[in-house]
């Protein structure tokens, strides 16, 4: 049994791998509710099996052992029903900080938008630094596309619309609400970290692919992003977060994939085999785990009646 | 409800900000007629000159006469700034990427040269 809790715990960091690697693979837009899907279930296992841990002593007084006899029977059950309550604090109190993280910068994003210029959907803010973003609805107000003069004026007028395309898609499909859900699930186990910034690129890749399908040219879409890219570098990397490696970053990645054909959902029936293959592993793991939940009510139900058959008898 | 043409059936706000945005492109004073060619939506010219007005009384935009009517050019003001200060603000969150979904993220340098060949590759294509 401690085996299989173990197991469970141990899982996500194979999980959270085969998602990113069948992501790859799939369209953005399955990509991101591939990636998203996989945390929510891994985090899900996660705490099914640690409240299984957690309510052992409480079950057994449901059951009406005195705890040391349990103890006999199992003498960690204690120890690791305290542990699991910690990590389960702990996670708590890291779910509700990370939260209120998100919120309290939206609310500060909003609070600097406000002093923009605009209308629509559209909020054009003065400044020379080239920047754009798309910010979500906050308290009932409707999300806007945000822009710096600088932005504006580096693009050029079909490079234009593919900006507010894109950003447009990310309010429209309510991406942040999907990035918010996977850092969430972080904090809940360490190895779905990784499924954040897979989930990063495949949003913006979808942002892309829409705004490509609203233009109508891919190429365009492409030389949008990159010219906003290099004119963002060009004005200094001051407060953003250059990355050190030498390995082709995140948007060199976008704009090859808008050179490219647009993609396709995987054909033939070898590849859509190996595609429902990994897809069921993840979705069988999750449940494996979340049925573990109830392996262990079973488990310490079973011990129990052992045990107060060992009474009378 | 009258039919009405293609363009016409885009959200309003849309259309706004695309007007909005020509006029902080171009960097100079716009008149309707201007704009409207620079959009090339085949839009009335009435329908730009009304979301020009009222861009102008909402403070967005101000006006200089120009020829028989106005042109208009986008208001730059001391409340901006602080709007790009506390903006810049935002940039030392760690966490911004999550909420606010940017269009571009930073570069390495091996991106930059990549990406200039790219953009080499996208343009001599699509002209």
């Amino acid at each position: 049994m401690l085996a299989l809790v173990a197991l469970t715990l141990v899982f996500p960091w194979g999980g959270a791998a085969v998602a990113r690697r069948l992501a790859e693979g799939l369209p953005p837009r399955w990509a991101c509710r591939l990636l998203t899907g996989s945390a929510v279930l891994l985090a899900g296992g996660t705490v099914s099996a640690l409240i299984g841990l957690f309510h052992v002593p409480f079950l057994a007084s449901l059951e009406r052992l005195s705890l040391s006899r349990v103890l006999e029977e199992w003498p960690a059950a204690v120890p690791s029903a305290a542990a699991a309550g910690v990590v389960m604090l702990g996670q708590l109190v890291l779910l509700v900080r990370r939260w209120l993280r998100h919120r309290s910068l939206l609310k500060r994003a909003w609070l600097s938008a406000d002093e923009g210029t605009g209308d629509g959907d559209l909020l054009v803010i003065p400044g020379s630094d080239v920047d754009a973003f798309a910010l979500p609805g906050y308290r009932g107000r409707r999300g806007r596309v945000v822009v710096t003069s600088g932005m504006v004026r580096s693009l050029k007028t079909g490079e234009r619309e593919v900006l507010l395309a894109h950003e447009r898609a990310h309010l429209a499909g309510r991406h942040h609400l999907l990035s918010a859900a996977v850092d969430l699930t972080a904090a809940i186990h360490p190895a779905l970290r990784s499924l954040r910034e897979a989930l990063a690129f495949h949003l913006e890749r979808w942002a892309d692919e829409e705004a490509a399908a609203v233009t109508g040219d891919r190429r365009v879409a492409a030389a949008a992003i990159a010219r906003a890219a290099l004119a963002g570098s060009a004005r200094g990397r001051v407060g953003g977060y250059p990355l050190l490696s030498a390995t082709s970053g995140p948007v060199p990645r976008r704009v090859e994939a808008l050179l490219l054909p647009e993609p396709a959902a995987p054909q033939g029936g070898a590849r859509r085999a190996g595609v429902a293959a990994l897809a069921g592993t993840v979705v069988v793991a999750a449940f494996a785990a979340l049925g573990l939940t109830y392996g262990l009510h079973e488990y310490v139900e079973l011990a129990a009646r052992r045990l107060i058959g060992a009474d009378g008898g | 409800m009258p039919v009405k043409g293609g363009d016409e059936r885009r959200p309003h706000g849309e259309l706004v900000a695309d007007v909005l945005a020509v006029l902080w492109q171009s960097g100079r004073p716009m008149s309707a007629q201007e704009v409207n060619a620079v959009l090339g939506k085949g839009l009335a010219r009435t329908t730009t000159a009304t979301i020009l007005t009222r861009l102008y009384e909402k403070g967005t935009l101000r006006r200089i006469p120009a020829g028989r009517g106005f042109a208009y050019e986008p208001v730059e003001d001391a409340a901006g700034l602080v709007a790009g200060r506390m903006r810049r603000e935002l940039e030392s969150e760690p966490r911004r990427d999550l909420v606010l979904k940017r269009f571009v993220s930073s570069l390495s340098e091996g991106d930059e040269e990549t990406l200039r060949r790219l953009l080499l590759e996208a343009e001599s294509s699509s002209e």
